[in-house]
């Protein structure tokens, strides 16, 4: 299981490449992508700079495309994509299908990645996508590997990828939650609500069940583990040595009860999980 | 012309009616737009057949593939180019597969959580798609979407009651992930306030939403689905 981490920065880039990661993801200010302009790079010139280190190190940069955007932009969009892939021939991780569909019809020549956004839920959505240039899908955030077989073992060939639940996992499924939009707020499903006058938050997966989902992703065959984009650097360098070393045990065949013995206590090494345990 | 009148029940809440309940209205939505457990099997539906007098609409979420196998039954045993069966859709491959194998079986109304998605798709794409999986219908509760659909050529079903704003596949009242379902929801809702939320949140199944009245009046909304909140918090 190859590690796929977000980048924002040359700098982090190479860190995360020369310390485990096999891909790094990125997005550009003007090409949609699903984080702010604060976990974007600074333009498509810095995007350019890291897929050619990365492939001087023998790994690979992705440019991440995983947001709509309105058709006007399209034009530009093709445009900009067009001139990067020129430069470096990178896969573009992609959600929309109009975008997809766009893009292909104007000559970007891509290898795409279908975005968790895109809601791939089985095999049979990969058949609309085998003759669009579609080489990964990323699990949707709230597909267990348990339930994805059938996708993992797909006879188009296309790779799969799923997030690091042992870092992070949403409440609620993205793209279909719309509590942010509502209220026009953030993370609005992390509130601390009142029911009946008691206190209440939107329940999410618990460590053990959190350290499951890797389990099962790494024994189900999945060939990529996806660690999130963050703001704080040193958060993200504490993730990815988590990852790390459960891979290591992974490989390594340790039990289930085991792995959830020791990766309770990786989960917890890292910082920004102390206070956010879901238990 | 007067919308016809369809009751939403999940698979459970079927078994639980009493037919009497059941007469009022002239369509039965069977299953759930958002939790693949509360979709039927093929026995529910072939249940909610002999107990309903009029016509069942099977209802459907995103689905994994096992689900899909189940609904794929569903539509195998249960229509034909006759006797068409309505279904509707929130999910790509469900969409795309019935283009693909039972165009001639099938009429496909878009669901809440696909409408989401197709809204922000380009008006003439999104036309093209709608046009190319032969979508004929719509479901909404949200009267801001309606611009979104006009023009197509399409009509709407309004769902009154309960407007969804988010889903989650972590069950919040068994707290587990998708798997063996006890059903703790059937009959339950939770209400959720905040201070900063303008209306409080009902979490309803796997789906929270805001509580709403009547439907908006538009010439193409032709169908009510009516779908209430549970009373209350009991088991």
């Amino acid at each position: 299981m190859l590690i796929v981490a977000g980048s924002k920065a040359y700098d982090e880039a190479e860190w995360l490449l020369s310390n485990g990661a096999a891909e790094v993801y990125c997005g550009v200010p003007g090409l949609p992508n699903h984080r702010d302009a604060d976990q974007c790079l600074k333009d498509d010139g810095e995007f350019v700079s890291i897929a050619k280190m990365a492939r001087a190190k023998g790994r690979r940069a992705l440019l991440a495309m995983n947001e709509a955007c309105f058709e006007e932009d399209y034009p530009v969009v093709a445009a900009r994509v067009k001139a990067i892939l020129k430069q470096c021939k990178v896969p573009v991780i992609i959600r929309e299908l109009p975008l997809l569909h766009y893009l292909r019809k104007n000559g970007v020549k891509a290898e795409f990645i279908i975005s968790s956004l895109s809601l791939v839920f089985n095999s049979r959505a990969l058949e609309y996508y085998k003759n669009l240039g579609v080489k990964r899908v990323i699990l949707p955030f709230h597909l267990m590997p348990y339930e994805a077989g059938r996708i993992i073992g797909n006879r188009f060939g296309m790779e799969t990828e799923i997030f690091f639940h042992a870092d992070f996992c949403c409440p609620n499924m993205d793209p279909a939650c719309r509590l942010d939009g509502w209220l026009k707020s953030f993370q609005v499903c992390r509130f601390h609500y009142t029911s009946s006058g008691k206190a209440h938050r939107m329940p999410e997966a618990n460590v053990p069940q959190k350290l499951d989902m890797v389990y099962d992703a790494f024994h189900a065959g999945i060939d990529y583990l996806k660690i999130i984009r963050v703001t704080d650097f040193k958060d993200q360098q504490e993730v990815l040595r988590e990852a790390r070393v459960m891979l290591a045990l992974l490989e390594k065949g340790v039990s289930r009860e085991d792995f959830r013995k020791l990766g309770e206590k990786l989960y917890f090494s890292v910082s920004r999980h102390g206070g956010r345990t879901g238990r | 012309m007067k919308p016809e009148s369809a009751l939403q029940l999940s698979a459970p809440a079927l078994r639980a009616a009493a037919p009497a309940a059941l007469k009022k209205h002239g369509l039965l939505y069977l299953g759930d737009e958002f939790c693949q457990n509360l979709v039927p099997s093929p026995e529910d539906f072939a249940l909610a057949l002999r107990k309903f007098p009029g016509r069942v609409v099977l209802v459907t979420p995103l689905l994994t593939d096992a689900a899909f196998d189940s609904v794929e039954a569903i539509v195998k045993a249960h229509s034909s180019p006759r006797r068409r069966l309505e279904v509707v859709v929130n999910d790509l491959g469900l969409l795309h597969t019935f283009k693909a194998r039972y165009s001639h079986r099938v009429l496909v109304s878009l669901g809440r959580v696909f409408a989401h998605r197709v809204k922000v798709m380009p008006r003439k794409f999104a036309a093209g798609f709608l046009k190319e999986h032969n979508v004929k219908r719509v479901e909404l509760d949200d009267p801001a979407l309606l611009p979104r659909f006009e023009g197509l050529g399409l009509k709407f079903s309004f769902h009154t009651g309960f407007r969804y704003v988010s889903v989650t596949r972590f069950c919040p009242w068994e707290l587990h992930w998708p798997g063996a379902c006890g059903h703790a929801c059937s009959g339950r809702v939770k209400k959720l306030e905040h201070p900063r939320l303008p209306a409080p949140l009902f979490l309803r199944g796997q789906a929270y939403g805001l509580k709403t009245g009547a439907a908006p009046s538009h010439p193409a909304i032709n169908r009510l689905v009516r779908e209430p909140l549970p009373a209350g918090g009991r088991k």
